[in-house]
């Protein structure tokens, strides 16, 4: 979920489409390698929607959107319980960083229910760590 | 004019300076009877000093509640420091100086752990909003962050009083 750069409303689509890719993907290998992995599951569906919906919006606004890759590297190994919890921290908050770079460049009709889409992701970057921090993004 | 206090005033002074006070005084009397605007404050501007303002308050309510409440000190601590740094975060967008809140050491009556939660959803509802108006991309970035912040420290201080 590398940034890409965000500069008009073609541009940050493409990014947010590109990070619902890159979550899904991520959040399979999470789900592998947790011993409760209903919430990885959980957050896969809530990536998916947001895939599809930001997809309709591209094809409203006559834009294509970016194809998902066949792999993506993570930003970091995923072994155990411990570093998938981790890792879907640290995905939650770089979701933050790319919703927040979006959200200026966004139609009006669709830039407030992403602002609440970047909650969500806030408040599982909290439920996966546990910790605060005062500017939401990796 | 009396004219034999100018005819001393001369005597005492050398025409040439005397000229230039009265053409330098004439200027200063001219200048300041012109009409200088009001520098137009703009819609960005005046909400980033109400944010700022607000998250000040919040500061000083929460540092008094946890005076009161100490059980509550070091998560609120967390909360103030985030908001902190948040309000130096958007000073950097503000062209004014920032505005001051009167310190008090007394707690807000009726103030709950509960309030101060709802609080920090309020503001993260209300900065999103902000982020999503006719501001600077920057700003926006930097806004739409600190809402994210602001809705973990809801979850957070919630998470405590569950």
């Amino acid at each position: 979920m590398k940034t890409q750069s965000v500069f008009d409303t073609e541009s940050a689509i493409a990014d947010l489409v590109s990070s619902c890719h890159g979550a899904i993907y991520a959040y399979g290998v999470i789900a592998s390698q947790l011993t409760q992995f209903d919430e990885a599951l959980d957050a896969i569906s809530r990536y998916r929607i947001k895939r599809n919906q930001l997809t309709k919006l591209c094809a409203e606004l006559g834009f294509t959107p970016p194809p998902a890759r066949a792999a993506y590297e993570l930003s970091s190994s995923i072994t155990d319980d411990a570093s998938a919890k981790a890792a879907a921290a640290l995905l939650e908050e770089s979701a933050c960083a790319h919703w927040a770079a979006a959200l200026n460049y966004l139609p009006n009709r669709v830039a407030l229910s992403e602002a609440k889409f970047l909650q969500s992701c806030a408040i599982s970057s909290f439920k996966w760590s546990g910790i605060v921090k005062a500017f939401s993004s990796a | 004019m009396n004219n034999t206090y100018v005819t001393n005033l001369q005597k005492s002074l050398p025409r040439r300076s005397f000229l230039a006070l009265l053409s330098c005084t004439g200027f200063l009397v001219a200048s300041c009877g012109k009409v200088t605007p009001e520098p137009e404050v703009s819609a960005q501007e005046v909400g980033l000093q109400a944010i700022i303002s607000e998250k000040t308050r919040f500061i000083l309510a929460a540092n008094a509640f946890a005076a009161a409440n100490p059980i509550y000190a070091p998560a609120l601590q967390i909360v103030t420091e985030h908001n902190a740094l948040h309000i130096a975060a958007l000073a950097k967008f503000a062209s004014g100086a920032a505005p001051e809140a009167s310190a008090s050491a007394i707690p807000e009556v009726g103030l709950t752990l509960g309030k101060l939660s709802a609080q920090c959803a309020a503001f993260s509802n209300s900065h999103l909003e902000f982020a999503c108006s006719e501001i600077s991309a920057e700003l926006s970035r930097t806004l739409a962050l600190i809402a994210g912040s602001e809705i973990m420290h809801h979850a957070f201080l919630n998470s405590i009083l569950i």
